[in-house]
């Protein structure tokens, strides 16, 4: 019901003759689907600190033993530097959980909505709607 | 009863009714206003406008995302909500009767999915007004206004802008293309391919840096391809202009207000807002003023008769942005993302 309505919504309202594009370089929604919320925990394989998307890898191990390599998609350095993230606050190894969405053309990619450390901690919690401080 | 008697009992029946009263009594609209994730957004902005006398009246959610509007006198209404980070939100054709109190949640959705570094928080920074230090705008040693600085990216000068600004006159093919590129999410713009995305002069997404000398004022936008423009204030166009995706720019002082005129574009890259395409006939005057230290104001007018019937005006502030600087941004780096653009 509820994905029934968010279509409705972005269809609906999201055509305004007037409305600045809300994107850096694309609309999120031209590329990840809001219908289709994933959670994946994994251990950490890559980290690309690069331009237009930082990016980092996860090697999440399914219930039969198999192991898929997703690709999480962030903010550009720039605005993840502004907003206290470092180069270094996530490494390669590190146990995390990803909250985002999943790409529309079924490829292993999502965005990244939230990162939690395998101890709780929350990777970039900066923004005030975790109402957390920068780390 | 006599006729008359009876005339006189209904009347005031009318007149005394309690259904009467209420059609002078005021009404009320109040909610809860919620994100995608039915989490509650304080600090909304909701707007009316009557239908009837066109008065506004607002209101701002609480910290529990709660609002009431109102006292509204009986009537139709338009509502809005025009907030950084979300799509802008509509509802028209609201009817108030008298002394009614209408219930209405509103659930806002994101203008981008919350992506860490470029969702929610991120565009409600980039359209939010800043704090920024007062005081006269500088001026260079030849008198002119100083618009050297870094500043933050350009914003609406009227915050409900998206509603009740200038509304482009676009031709129907220019008309059809941009709510087809607005529908289909923007997934061939030429950004995703980090080619330029928009012909404006200033970056309404990214850091711009401006710097100033008797002859040429050149803008740096951080995440822009290029990141640079220049717009020379000793020299009119070339006489044999190629079409360029920026085009060619020249400035000329009109007392404190530098007026830029740039010609010679090629049809490639859009317009913004609204994402419109345009032609080579495409010229686009900006009118750049700094009022105080703080606040540098554009007004681009854009003229295309391939594209729309009359000029359209957009008028843009951007808030100085002391101590930031702008970064290297190189598009190209390591772009997957135009592979997997679906669009809608």
């Amino acid at each position: 019901m509820r994905r029934v309505a968010m279509g409705f919504l972005l269809a609906g309202l999201g055509l305004s003759a007037l409305a600045w594009p809300a994107f850096a370089h694309h609309a999120f929604a031209g590329q990840y689907d809001i219908d289709n919320p994933i959670q994946l925990t994994g251990i950490v394989t890559k980290i690309e600190w690069m331009n237009p998307h930082a990016r980092f890898y996860i090697d999440v191990k399914d219930e039969s033993g198999n192991v898929t390599n997703w690709n999480i998609e962030l903010g550009p350095p720039l605005v993840l530097r502004r907003a206290g993230w470092k180069l270094d606050s996530l490494k390669a190894g590190d146990q995390v959980t990803v909250a985002g969405y999943r790409a529309k053309d079924g490829a292993k990619m999502a965005n990244g909505t939230k990162v939690t450390l395998s101890d709780g901690r929350q990777v970039f919690a900066g923004s005030t709607a975790d109402g957390s401080p920068k780390p | 009863m006599p006729n008359f008697a009876r005339s006189i009992l209904v009347v005031g029946m009318l007149v005394f009714s309690p259904w009467v009263l209420a059609q002078d009594d005021p009404g009320s609209i109040s909610g809860m206003v919620s994100d995608s994730n039915h989490a509650v957004v304080p600090g909304a902005p909701i707007q009316v406008k009557s239908v009837q006398t066109g008065a506004i009246y607002k209101a701002t959610s609480s910290s529990t995302g709660n609002y009431t509007l109102g006292p509204l006198p009986a009537g139709t209404y338009d509502l809005f909500i025009v907030m950084p980070g979300f799509i802008t939100y509509r509802k028209p054709g609201v009817v108030i009767q008298g002394g009614q109190k209408l219930r209405l949640d509103i659930p806002l959705a994101e203008a981008q999915l919350n992506t860490l570094g470029d969702g929610r928080e991120f565009y409600t920074d980039i359209r939010g007004v800043h704090s920024v230090p007062s005081g006269p705008a500088p001026r260079t040693p030849d008198g002119k206004p100083d618009f050297t600085g870094v500043w933050h990216a350009v914003r609406d000068a009227d915050p409900d802008a998206e509603i009740y600004a200038e509304k482009p006159a676009a031709l129907p093919w220019a008309a059809a293309i941009a709510k087809e590129r607005t529908e289909g999410n923007g997934k061939d713009s030429p950004g995703v391919r980090c080619l330029p995305n928009n012909v404006q002069p200033m970056s309404a997404t990214w850091v711009n840096k401006l710097v100033q000398t008797p002859v040429l004022l050149l803008i740096f936008s951080e995440g822009n391809t290029p990141p640079f423009r220049q717009i020379f204030l000793d020299r009119g166009h070339p006489a044999d202009l190629d079409p360029t995706w920026l085009g060619h720019s020249t400035g000329k002082w009109e007392g404190d207000t530098l007026v830029v005129d740039t010609f010679g574009f090629n049809d490639k890259a859009w317009i913004a807002p609204g994402n419109f395409p345009h032609t080579e006939k495409l010229r686009m005057i900006t009118r750049i003023r700094r009022p105080d230290l703080g606040h540098l104001e554009l007004e681009i007018t854009y003229e295309d008769p391939g594209t729309f019937t009359k000029p359209w005006k957009v008028r843009q502030v951007a808030d100085l942005a002391p101590g930031e600087e702008i970064w290297e941004y190189i598009c190209n780096e390591n772009n997957q993302d135009a592979e997997h653009m679906v669009g809608k």
